[in-house]
């Protein structure tokens, strides 16, 4: 009985884990990902324009 | 109680009966022994060959018409689980204790009863350490005595069977009565082959081969038949079923599933979402211009996905960082970062040498769309006796591209548990397994020297 609700706690991780990667994978999240995502107010546009 | 448990036909034996000698009632005998004068009841006469007086010890002979007192024993008293005469209902099969038996081998002991209904003969259920197996006898024997040796496994009755442990045991200690002339120190070789919860092990001894069947018994069901108590499993029994085999098949073919999945949404992303070049140039390491070089404006369309940016520069002992940025127009977002570069080889001692790399990337996660500046500012310096790099450096933008890094987490994510439930698994097999000289968990094979010892005896 044990085991099986362990076998259902794993199933469930199991669907939060596919359900993250379809997730990453429609927004194009990067994990570990090298860009430094900037604001407006650090972004260097003011030089640019 | 079981007392009054009809036993298949033979009847039972009343309180009374043990105060009175010869033929008591159909099916149970009592006699006088012959050593000390008390009473010895047989339970199962005409098929026990040997009965001990509980009184003296002595193993009286049942074989002829005069009961022969054979040998008397010192032996100590050792409280049996199952008391001589208790009766239970096994399975449907009502059976009675006759005989207990304690056997050793190079000191380690185990007990052994024998159960005894007119119907269907005798059985035998073995108490090790808490655990019980239920024997039953096999007519026709798996193997040759000589093949039983020589063999590492059989299939008998579509179930795989791994050889065990061979050994010598004998007899210590014995109560009851038996179908055999048994004697305190009688000794046999023994075979065993395991594949829970069966156990086959072969006896024998120097007059016969007796092959027997062994099943795992929950002690709790032995409790419940015989109405003892129960007792306490140390350790893990040979043939003991492993607990975690279920647990192991449901969570590997989930972890499986979930496995394929995973490829599956993977796959699905990189082939309705190929990566597609957006912007690709060839700038310069020394710009003539201060500042960053300036790629773009360019648009960016579609759906907010993740965007890559290669760089090549055919470096030769030199290094070479580029701080970029991808600057969105509309919102003045930007995602920064530096690509670094570096290529060096040479001859040394050893010959040619080489280290680094001519060409990088950069995953830049989740870019809307939007109008879109690449800002790159490339920066060498003095390498060794080399100047900093001066040449061309290529840079390719790409759109939809596909980070691996979130598949790989999850591909670990759900291996993790299966790896724990398989380590419980197999430390089970380790351990039940740790008693036999042909364990396959240990490298270690001193044992098997040990198994070669038995050959000349038992050849």
């Amino acid at each position: 009985m044990r085991s099986l609700f362990k076998d259902f706690l794993y199933g469930t991780v199991c669907v939060a884990a596919l359900g993250f990667l379809t997730w990453a994978n429609a927004t194009g999240y990067v994990l570990f990902g090298q860009a430094t995502k900037n604001t407006p107010h650090h972004s260097n546009a003011h030089y640019h324009k | 109680m079981t007392k009054d448990t009809d036993l298949n036909g033979m009847p039972n034996a009343a309180p009374g009966d043990a105060a009175r000698t010869g033929v008591a009632r159909p099916g149970v005998v009592t006699l006088r022994c012959p050593n000390c004068g008390g009473t010895v009841t047989v339970r199962a006469p005409g098929k026990s060959l040997a009965v001990v007086c509980q009184s003296c010890n002595s193993v009286l002979d049942l074989q002829g018409t005069d009961v022969a007192n054979i040998v008397k024993y010192e032996q100590p008293r050792i409280p049996p689980k199952i008391p001589i005469g208790t009766r239970g209902t096994f399975r449907g099969q009502v059976l009675e204790c006759i005989g207990f038996m304690v056997k050793e081998e190079e000191g380690y002991r185990w007990q052994e009863y024998l159960l005894f209904n007119p119907r269907i003969g005798f059985r035998w259920l073995v108490y090790d350490a808490g655990h019980w197996n239920f024997c039953t006898p096999i007519p026709a024997a798996p193997l040759s005595g000589g093949r039983a040796f020589a063999t590492d496994r059989f299939v008998f009755e579509g179930r795989q069977f791994q050889r065990y442990h061979i050994g010598k045991s004998s007899v210590a200690l014995v109560e009851g009565e038996f179908y055999w002339r048994v004697r305190i120190g009688d000794i046999a070789s023994g075979y065993d082959f395991v594949a829970p919860p069966f156990m086959l092990s072969m006896e024998k001894s120097e007059d016969e081969i007796i092959w027997t069947r062994l099943e795992y018994i929950e002690p709790e069901e032995i409790a419940a038949s015989f109405k003892i108590t129960t007792t306490i499993k140390h350790g893990v029994a040979a043939n003991q079923p492993n607990p975690y085999a279920a647990h192991k098949s449901r969570t590997l073919t989930i972890a499986f599933a979930a496995i394929v999945l995973a490829i599956v949404v993977q796959l699905f992303f990189v082939i309705a979402y190929p990566a597609k070049p957006v912007r690709s140039s060839v700038i310069s390491a020394a710009p003539t211009e201060p500042g960053p070089i300036t790629l773009g404006p360019f648009t960016i369309s579609g759906r907010t996905a993740a965007m890559e940016l290669k760089t090549y520069a055919p470096l030769n002992n030199a290094w070479l960082d580029v701080d970029a940025e991808l600057l969105n127009e509309d919102t003045e977002e930007s995602y920064e970062f530096t690509q670094s570069l570096e290529q060096y080889s040479g001859y040394d001692s050893d010959g040619y040498w080489h280290e680094g790399n001519s060409n990088t990337s950069s995953l830049i996660a989740a870019v809307p769309a939007g109008s879109y500046l690449l800002l790159l500012q490339p920066a060498s310096g003095q390498s060794g006796s080399n100047g900093p790099y001066t040449g061309p450096i290529t840079v390719a933008l790409y759109r939809n591209a596909h980070s691996v890094s979130a598949f790989l987490t999850v591909l670990a994510a759900l291996c993790i548990y299966p790896i724990l439930v398989f380590v419980r698994y197999r430390s089970f097999l380790k351990k039940q397994w740790e008693n036999s000289e042909f364990t396959p968990y240990l490298s270690g094979a001193s044992d098997d020297d040990s198994a070669d010892d038995d050959s000349g005896d038992d050849a």
